[in-house]
């Protein structure tokens, strides 16, 4: 080791030295990189899996069902009727707090569901139609298609062709944030002509009220939880907190009156727990403690 | 003896994707660094990484654990980054765009040479002169920092190896870099 050092120094020291001066970017962050690694590898099983007639969801059953679950579910249909027929058609995947997961429909089309959601759809999905019930929040890349692509939550239906945009329905807001494309929102309690929201707009509405106008989104990288980040513009703190809960599944408390009110506007980088309360307290001047399996702001 | 590493890849070849988890973490930032200094673009070279790992993931039952993991990756994504060069031309381009280590219009000696030219220079011969297995070293050792026994370990060769192929590197940098030196 000795005369190798000595060896180089003497021979080449300009050269080791300067070799290792070059400038080169730092390498990503080995987590982010490792959830995106789970992706991809999720994503390649899934195509793998599934021939490309058929799509077999992970939660509802096995894609071999055995032959005692083939007569139970002749039982079960003749018995039943048409619930039991709903039911055994009806595919669903299903995410808890603190869990994001990406799948392709049968007609390629990419979604990825955020937390604490849950997206259905019929397996006579793409046959005649495509269309899938929301709640929660889901980010589509719909592929063009022979028919269009429909998102129902409740009452108020979405309707596209071939683009990708985002979904929330949280309690009785729906919003609806367009990157590619042109959606239509209708909400039959209301019965107005659909709103067209193109791209770079959104629309944020009451499921009561009829969906009014789209409004610019005004950042690039929207909706914050597709870049792993939190994006608030006025944004009550009982409403924000929320968000983390969603995300992080952890249970946090408002304990003074007052504060549910103070609004956060800004972007936090949601890949840390810690960071994401140490940013929330900077900005809304309060401080946090942690007891009880909970986080409190006081 | 089994090392850790072989454990590891036991349990790759078994599925098991905590394993895999582990080894990924220990290699992803040294392949990043790795890879990013032969593609010098920030998002191929994080492309290439996880394409890496992707297919190793879909070859695991074929996994040697006598070999070293290293030396695996670093094959794959030198072949990934050829494919990369072939189909994007992007060498011919850099070649262009770049202060080259062969275009004749060097600047006189009296104006010393810039540092950063030699940067480049050094960059672009280990990318285009040194052999793989060479490189692979060079950049382990320079790029990495690591010293010599890390890199044998890594690698699964002896110190001597790695010295070797050390000097080897630089004795045919110095060739092609003897304007700058």
């Amino acid at each position: 080791m000795k005369s190798f050092d000595k060896k180089i120094k003497k021979e080449f020291k300009l050269l080791w030295e300067m070799s290792s001066e070059i400038h080169l970017p730092e390498p990503p962050n080995t987590d982010d990189a490792w959830m995106e690694m789970e992706q991809l590898i999720e994503q390649n099983e899934v195509k793998t899996k599934l021939s490309p007639a058929r799509f077999y969801p992970k939660r509802k059953f096995s894609p071999q069902p055995r032959f005692a679950y083939v007569i139970a579910a002749v039982l079960m249909f003749t018995l039943l009727g048409q619930p039991a027929y709903l039911w055994l058609t009806t595919e669903s995947f299903i995410t808890d707090r603190g869990e994001q997961i990406s799948f392709n429909l049968p007609d390629d089309s990419k979604i990825r569901l955020n937390a604490e959601s849950e997206l259905t759809f019929r397996s006579s999905f793409n046959e005649k139609s495509r269309l899938v019930t929301l709640s929660g929040e889901a980010y589509f890349d719909v592929q063009s298609g022979s028919h269009p692509f429909i998102i129902q939550h409740e009452d108020v239906s979405i309707r596209v062709v071939g683009t990708q945009f985002n979904v929330r329905t949280i309690e009785n807001e729906i919003e609806v944030a367009v990157n590619e494309g042109i959606v239509l929102v209708s909400n039959d309690q209301t019965n107005d002509n659909p709103v067209h929201i193109t791209k770079g707009q959104f629309i944020s509405f009451s499921k009561k009220e009829s969906p009014g106008t789209p409004e610019a989104i005004g950042h690039d990288q929207y909706p914050g939880w597709i870049y792993n980040k939190f994006i608030f513009n006025q944004e009550n703190l009982s409403v924000v907190c929320k968000e983390i809960e969603r995300k992080f599944d952890v249970d946090i408390e408002l304990e003074s009156d007052g504060l549910e009110t103070i609004t956060v506007t800004g972007v936090i980088d949601a890949k840390d727990l810690s960071r994401v309360l140490h940013t929330l307290s900077s900005l809304t001047n309060r401080s946090y403690k942690f007891d009880n399996k909970r986080y409190t702001f006081y | 003896m089994q090392t850790p590493e072989k454990k590891l890849l036991e349990r790759i070849k078994k599925s098991n994707k905590t394993a895999f988890k582990d080894l990924y973490y220990i290699h992803h930032p040294v392949l990043f660094r790795y890879v990013v200094y032969r593609i010098r673009d920030r998002e191929i070279a994080e492309d290439i990484v996880q394409e890496t790992f992707v297919r190793i993931w879909n070859n695991r039952s074929r996994l040697d654990s006598n070999k070293s993991f290293f030396s695996l990756i670093a094959k794959v994504s030198n072949n990934l980054c050829y494919d990369h060069f072939r189909h994007q031309k992007v060498k011919i381009q850099h070649q262009e765009k770049l202060p080259g280590l062969y275009s004749k219009n060097k600047k006189n000696p009296e104006s010393g040479h810039d540092l950063n030219e030699m940067k480049e220079a050094i960059w672009n011969a280990v990318n285009d002169h040194l052999p793989d297995k060479c490189r692979k070293i060079f950049l382990l050792s320079r790029n990495e920092r690591k010293t010599n026994q890390e890199i044998a370990d890594l690698l699964n060769i002896s110190k001597r190896t790695v010295e070797n192929q050390l000097y080897r590197a630089l004795k045919i940098l110095r060739k092609l870099l003897k304007n700058y030196l």
